[in-house]
């Protein structure tokens, strides 16, 4: 026998080798994928708790002093608005409070700012602050962290507990989804919503954008 | 014949007014030569007086530089103000700090309405921890008026000392005037201005300080600053504690259980190089501004959104891929068996 017979009879067994290893490899994706967002939800959760841990209590309004009034709530207070946002040091990382969205069993905890390694841990913030109604948070799009927002509608509830214990009440307004490069557009102020959150499409092409009203307050 | 004579008539009497007429233009001509004389005077007057000035090498506004002064109408009679300069005025019209203030770190050309509040409040807790010396001798308000004369061009603030009255203190809001400043064009340098009516100190045991950055990205930012708590009262002005501000507290700082009857103001020890300060207060509420010279805001709207999402997409690649090549061996192995065959 010729070896070019010999070689085309060997031919399919190149093809299923080569298909096998193709989907061994898609397997071995899905299951890092997987473990990866199983490993940033058990870490959130151990930064959760120990945040939770460290948050005081909200500031009493009826308290003597009226230094602790002026943290009840420092949104709309034009002498603090430009104040840094407190935060909370844990693990080397420091948070500026935790969010939470009942409807898709949320409750994550936010670093006060972001890198590629920040954000395997948890959602970052990528600009602003809550005193001036500018926030923009950014989460991976793991299961465990901003995956099932994607799935919110229009006036679900979201919650945000800074680090002194205030909680700020927002609903979502609206949910677009920008390219990647319109940064403009993702951190532009705007009195149509007072805090952003964003995460990437399945693709990684384009990003999910959430945006939200405050509802514990009037404007 | 009688229109002739008429005519005649009424030329003979326009020839009698003329002769008027001619002494009333000998007259304005002697006066206009009169006045033009005057003028030539005047001019020369007036040149020979820059002349002298030119000569003396004094200028003209440095003449009266001296000749500010300040009126204060204030209510509250028997409140005492004490008179400060805080900045002196430079040849090119802007200000500069004095020598008491010079260590203030506050941005004495910035002569707005708010920037001029700012000033006022800052420079008074600046006051109240430094006790720098008076431009003149505080002054008590007698019918309704406190006067300071003979004054520099220059910055000013006047300080009210904190008032007891039925069993409160009242705080009066300083007061920053410039001199000499500019009315439809005119140069004035004679101040008049109204004291607010003072304010009940709030009957509070704590003061909240709070610190506010306006650098940019914060390079070149201290980790730490310190930070005076300054009371005042009727008789005394003295710092009663100071603390750090970091990262670590948040930049903030809450004083509590403090002894009532006092004004609380908080100043920074020292302002951080390349940076000035500016405090603002509402209620038990302080916050120190920090805010870089010269910063430039550069906004960074270039670039890339972070990318947060996983590699998804490639799974499906993956197997569609992997499902063809599956297909392709069947198809390879059937072909190849077909003509094995074909040739038996």
């Amino acid at each position: 026998m010729s070896d070019k017979k010999r070689k085309k009879r060997a031919g399919w067994k190149v093809w299923l080798f080569t298909g096998l290893l193709l989907l061994a490899a898609a397997l071995v994706l899905v299951l890092y994928n997987v473990w990866e967002s199983d490993q940033a939800g058990k870490r959130s959760s151990k930064v959760l708790s120990a945040l939770e841990e460290q948050i005081p209590d909200p500031p009493d309004a009826s308290n003597d002093g009226a230094g602790d009034i002026s943290q009840k709530d420092s949104s709309g207070d034009s002498l603090l608005e430009d104040r840094q946002m407190p935060t909370i040091e844990i693990d080397g990382y420091r948070y500026i409070g935790y969010l939470e969205c009942a409807s898709a069993g949320l409750k994550l905890p936010v670093m006060e700012e972001w890198d590629y390694k920040r954000l395997k841990v948890a959602p970052c913030r990528y600009t602003g602050s809550v005193y001036k109604n500018n926030l923009v948070i950014a989460g991976h799009n793991y299961a465990r962290h901003f995956s099932p927002l994607r799935w919110q509608k229009p006036g679900t509830e979201i919650d945000f507990t800074d680090a002194e214990g205030v909680r700020y009440t927002y609903q979502i307004s609206d949910i677009e989804v920008l390219p990647p490069t319109d940064i403009r557009d993702m951190i532009k102020d705007s009195s149509d919503w007072d805090l952003t959150l964003f995460t990437c499409t399945i693709g990684g092409q384009a990003r999910y954008t959430i945006r939200c009203v405050r509802t514990d307050t009037e404007k | 014949m009688i229109s002739e004579k008429l005519r005649l008539i009424d030329k003979a009497k326009r020839m009698s007014v003329r002769p008027g007429c001619d002494r009333r233009d000998q007259e304005m001509k002697y006066s206009n030569g009169r006045r033009g004389r005057w003028r030539i005077l005047s001019c020369l007057l007036v040149l020979l007086c820059s002349l002298c000035l030119l000569c003396s090498g004094v200028p003209v506004a440095a003449q009266e530089s001296g000749q500010n002064s300040i009126r204060l109408h204030s209510d509250t009679e028997g409140a005492q103000f004490t008179l400060y300069q805080v900045a002196q005025k430079n040849d090119d019209g802007t200000f500069s700090l004095t020598k008491d203030f010079a260590s203030a770190g506050v941005e004495v050309n910035d002569l707005s309405t708010d920037g001029l509040e700012a000033l006022g409040t800052t420079l008074s807790a600046y006051i109240g921890k430094n006790q720098p010396s008076p431009a003149a001798a505080a002054q008590t308000v007698t019918d309704g008026v406190c006067q300071w004369s003979d004054l520099s061009d220059g910055l000013y603030l006047v300080l009210g000392t904190p008032k007891a009255e039925n069993g409160n203190l009242l705080e009066f809001s300083p007061v920053v005037a410039y001199l000499p400043y500019t009315v439809d064009g005119q140069e004035q340098r004679s101040l008049d201005t109204e004291e607010k009516a003072p304010a009940e100190v709030p009957q509070t045991t704590q003061y909240s300080v709070y610190k506010v950055w306006k650098d940019g990205t914060g390079s070149g930012r201290p980790a730490s600053v310190k930070v005076a708590l300054v009371r005042r009262n009727s008789a005394e002005s003295s710092v009663v504690d100071t603390q750090t501000l970091s990262a670590d507290n948040n930049w903030s700082y809450t004083w509590k259980d403090l002894p009532q009857g006092y004004v609380y103001q908080a100043v920074e020890t020292g302002v951080p190089n390349g940076y000035t300060q500016a405090v603002s207060r509402d209620g038990a509420k302080i916050v120190i501004t920090n805010t870089k010279k010269s910063t430039s805001v550069t906004s960074t709207v270039s670039g890339k959104l972070p990318q947060t999402g996983q590699l998804w997409w490639s799974v499906p690649v993956l197997v569609l891929a992997g499902l063809a090549c599956l297909l392709a061996a069947v198809w390879t192995k059937s072909r190849g068996g077909r003509e094995n065959t074909r040739k038996q």
